[in-house]
């Protein structure tokens, strides 16, 4: 009885100190305000931002759908007060055209937005707006495969054996419903509620002219990336990444000596005016090189990309002479564009042809490799016959991008001797490619489709060759 | 003595309790979580016209919602959808009503009975709800009597009486048919009529021409007999007279179906520079045939005619000819100089469309007939006399509207009809594109 009668005292005592503590300490409310209010007010904040009262040339949302065989695009919006909100878009889904000409060509609808509550405040497109809507919807993508009358619309992607993909119930896989992820007064990040792809818009310049913006993109896309010039190279603290398929829009990234078939990252990217991104950033090789993400670059006076994430560099694999010695590639001399010397010579070299009844003039002149001789070639067609007549010389390569050629003349199959020997400009003009060191530049240095040759001694002398 | 002990714990824990209650609630939060009433219009809104319409004939009326700004919520996560463009939704707002919930006030006399039997939500989604797996696409959704999804309201075109009818008012009274039936069953009977014939997993796969033979008014009818009762009601209300009549008269006739993906290749311009899509089908299924030739018909060839189309479910037969051999095969392959040929014993036409049984049989006895062709009907070899079936299905669909819902079937079919037949597009979006000048109810 005298345990229970001390077992009944601690109790009574345990249960006064309990009840103590749960007096003194009154959890402090973490938040001023409910849940609710606070919802309310970051959807009325992120609206408050969105309006054209903050961004009269509304934002540019740097727009990607979930799969890997198509770039990005970018939709142009501006936001009023009462929920409407027009959109722009230049690419060939919204203006379902596949020919250049026309699938440039801006669109512009008005449809309905809404700040609601869901996976916290998401800023939904509640009614159809095609620049948007239209990498939603369910249906299947039309094929080149299946183009019988080759109906210049837009492809979906063939799969590995060039069979059409099939899309149905998913069509391009993009979103139109964003969770706000975190915003500022020039930059809201969003993330697709069902793709989870995060995005971002921009603010506009409030000068900003719509379709002066898509031109400028347009073009950067047009010039900055040739499939001619497949392989670039970026080199990231002593790594090599080696990007390809960039005209394509979707920039395929192999590491070092990473294995190409089963290592290659691919990830989508878009233009803007003044740079390109990357849906996602390259993450590729996080065990040997710690917190690499390289997602943003901007576009370089002379048309270079910086990589605004990471000091990086990104160049072709090759120099510009190197490029200009690449076997597979033949280029076309100007003859129009040429300046000092050179331009007399060519001229003097064009009309001789002209003047000879055999030739009937100078149809095209180009520098390519002769693969049957093994030689760098200087090869010419004349117009009245078709067949090529090629001189054989020598390239040699400085370190400061420039080349020395050496064409004696004699060199050659036998229409390029025997013709050469019948128009003395021609001879001239050989001595004198020869007997000069080009600079070799161009103005598109991720796709040097046009290089241009100067006189390393007298800088107003200069030729072009174009990419054939 | 235990009482002692008893008395001293209570008193313990009433002191505790008192210590534990010291700390005072704080007072309610003033403020609201819920936003100002969003159920006042903006005038300055681009949707004022529009929602006020809304409100006014469906809200008000009916107690429901016209949802045409998509709530991913309220869809299926499962589908890929994308929202109805604001004009879409308008032209099927003003067709919603004057083809289904004014049919009813008519037929009714009142808005009660849409009021209290009719959904609370009509969910308008631009896109279909594509099955990736089978392809298949949902174009409405009836859910718990409480919610109606109409679905693909992008591609309405109110100038095509013929799709408005299969694809959007059709859909309205199928959807409806499943409130009325979740809410008062129909008779057993009903299932049983077509019981051994349904295919809830492959019915896609089967052609109108087969299954009207059967006793079912559309394939998707064939899926499962609830589906078949909403069909059943929804085709024989908005089907035309001439529609429906040819629905009976397909089913009143045997079918022969032709798979060969030769024709379909060609029908698709991949042989031919002319393509002919009217007549794509993924199987071709026929009614008649006849022997080309005594050496045709020795070998077991039959050439084939009177072909079924469904586009967007509306039936129709064609001109085409084939010719198969004994296999079902209406093509040959041969080599020469070592490369592989093929060529169509007989295929021909596909061009030109008969929408009624009266206007093939006119062309038939025209080319065939009266030329001294023999032409046979396709054997009925499903057992099933599908236009009895048919008939019996509807007798009961009349006597469950006439006896469950006090509604004479055949008036409302007269009235939808009636309506279907004269919709002015621009008349009916009047009262929402002009408020102040077009008449408003």
């Amino acid at each position: 009885m005298k345990l229970y009668n001390g077992f009944l005292t601690v109790s009574a005592m345990l249960l006064l100190a309990a009840a103590a503590v749960s007096c003194s300490n009154k959890e402090d409310d973490i938040f001023d305000q409910s849940a609710a209010v606070r919802m309310d007010a970051a959807k009325a904040e992120t609206k408050a931002l969105l309006v054209k009262e903050h961004a009269p040339a509304g934002w540019e949302l740097s727009y990607f759908a979930d799969n890997d065989w198509e770039s990005g695009y970018v939709i142009l919006m501006k936001f009023n007060n009462d929920e409407s909100v027009e959109m722009a878009g230049s690419n060939a889904w919204v203006a379902n055209a596949f020919m250049s000409t026309d699938r440039y060509a801006v669109q512009r609808e008005t449809s309905l937005y809404k700040m609601i509550s869901d996976d916290g405040p998401v800023l939904t497109f509640d009614t159809f707006n095609k620049m948007l809507h239209i990498f939603s919807s369910p249906y299947n993508l039309p094929s080149s495969k299946y183009n019988i009358d080759n109906v210049p619309f837009p492809e979906g992607p063939l799969d590995d054996s060039g069979d059409d993909v099939n899309e149905n119930g998913y069509g391009h896989n993009g979103d139109y419903e964003f969770v706000i992820m975190s915003k500022s007064a020039d930059e809201i990040i969003l993330r697709g509620k069902k793709t989870r792809v995060n995005m971002r818009m921009r603010r506009l310049a409030p000068d900003t002219d719509w379709d002066q913006y898509f031109a400028q993109a347009n073009n950067r896309a047009a010039n900055t990336f040739s499939n001619r010039f497949g392989d670039l190279k970026m080199v990231v603290d002593g790594h090599e990444l080696h990007l390809s398929n960039l005209s394509k829009g979707v920039m395929h990234i192999v590491a070092d000596d990473d294995d190409p078939v089963m290592e290659t990252v691919k990830i989508p990217f878009l233009y803007t005016p003044d740079g390109i991104r990357l849906r996602e950033p390259y993450k590729g090789f996080e065990d040997r090189l710690a917190d690499l993400a390289i997602q943003n670059f901007t576009f370089n006076d002379d048309g270079t990309l910086s990589c605004t994430d990471r000091p990086v560099e990104f160049a072709l694999n090759s120099s510009y002479p190197e490029i200009f010695g690449m076997s597979t590639f033949s280029w076309n001399i100007d003859f129009e564009s040429a300046t000092g010397a050179m331009k007399t010579l060519i001229d003097e070299t064009v009309a001789g042809f002209t003047a000879n009844n055999s030739y009937q003039g100078l149809q095209y002149l180009y520098f390519n490799y002769n693969a049957m001789a093994k030689r760098y070639a200087l090869t010419m067609r004349v117009k009245r016959v078709s067949s090529l007549g090629s001189l054989y010389g020598d390239y040699t390569y400085g370190e400061d991008g420039t080349i020395k050629m050496s064409f004696s003349g004699h060199e050659g199959d036998n229409n390029g001797v025997t013709r050469t020997s019948r128009v003395p400009a021609m001879q001239q003009l050989l001595a004198h490619i020869s007997s000069v060191t080009w600079k070799v530049t161009t103005n598109s240095p991720m796709a040097p489709e046009r290089l241009y040759f100067t006189n390393v001694n007298d800088s107003s002398e200069q030729f072009i060759v174009n990419l054939r | 003595m235990m009482k002692k002990y008893i008395l001293g714990s209570a008193l313990c824990l009433a002191i505790a309790g008192t210590f534990v209650s010291c700390s005072k609630d704080d007072e309610l939060d003033s403020t609201s979580i819920f936003q100002v009433d969003p159920e006042v219009l903006d005038p300055t809104s681009p949707t004022y016209n529009f929602d006020k319409w809304v409100t006014r004939n469906y809200r008000d009326r009916y107690n429901m919602t016209f949802t045409y700004r998509m709530k991913s919520l309220a869809t299926d996560p499962d589908y890929n959808l994308v929202p109805a463009s604001l004009d879409k939704a308008k032209e099927l707002a003003v067709l919603t009503k004057y083809l289904w919930y004014d049919v009813y006030d008519v037929i009714t006399g009142d808005s009660i009975f849409l009021g209290k039997y009719g959904p609370k939500m009509l969910h308008i989604i631009g896109s279909a709800a594509v099955n990736p797996s089978t392809g298949t696409e949902i174009l409405g959704l009836a859910e718990g009597g409480l919610k109606v999804s109409l679905f693909v309201v992008n591609k309405l075109d109110p100038e095509n009486a013929e799709q408005l009818n299969a694809m959007y008012f059709k859909t309205m009274h199928h959807e409806f048919s499943h409130i009325l039936h979740q809410t008062k069953t129909y008779p057993q009977e009903f299932d049983r009529i077509n019981a051994a014939h349904y295919e809830p997993n492959t019915w896609q796969e089967r052609i109108g021409g087969t299954t009207c033979s059967l006793g079912f008014s559309s394939p998707y009818a064939s899926g499962q007999a609830r589906e078949d009762f909403a069909e059943t009601c929804a085709n024989y209300i908005t089907r035309t007279k001439d529609e429906w009549d040819f629905t009976m008269w397909c089913a009143g006739k045997g079918w022969k179906e032709i798979d060969d993906i030769y024709v379909t290749w060609d029908l698709m311009g991949m042989f031919n520079d002319a393509a002919n899509y009217d007549a794509l089908m993924d199987k071709y299924t026929f009614c008649y045939w006849y022997n080309r030739n005594n050496e045709e018909k020795d070998k077991g060839f039959r050439t084939y005619i009177g072909q079924f189309v469904e586009k967007d479910q509306v039936y129709y037969l064609t001109d085409m000819e084939l010719t198969v051999d004994k296999d079902n095969s209406a093509h040959r392959t041969y080599t020469q100089d070592g490369k592989n040929y093929f060529e169509f014993y007989n295929f021909k036409g596909g061009k030109e469309k008969f929408k009624t049984g009266a206007d093939f049989e006119k062309w038939l006895k025209k080319n065939y007939t009266d030329r001294g062709i023999e032409v046979f009907p396709v054997e009925d070899t499903d057992g099933q006399d599908g236009a009895a079936n048919l008939e019996k299905k509807v007798s009961i669909v009349r006597e469950w509207f006439a006896s469950a819902w006090n509604i004479d079937l055949d008036e409302l079919r007269d009235t939808v009809q009636s309506r279907q037949s004269k919709i002015d597009i621009t008349k009916l979006l009047a009262p929402i594109d002009n408020p102040a000048t077009g008449k408003n109810k």
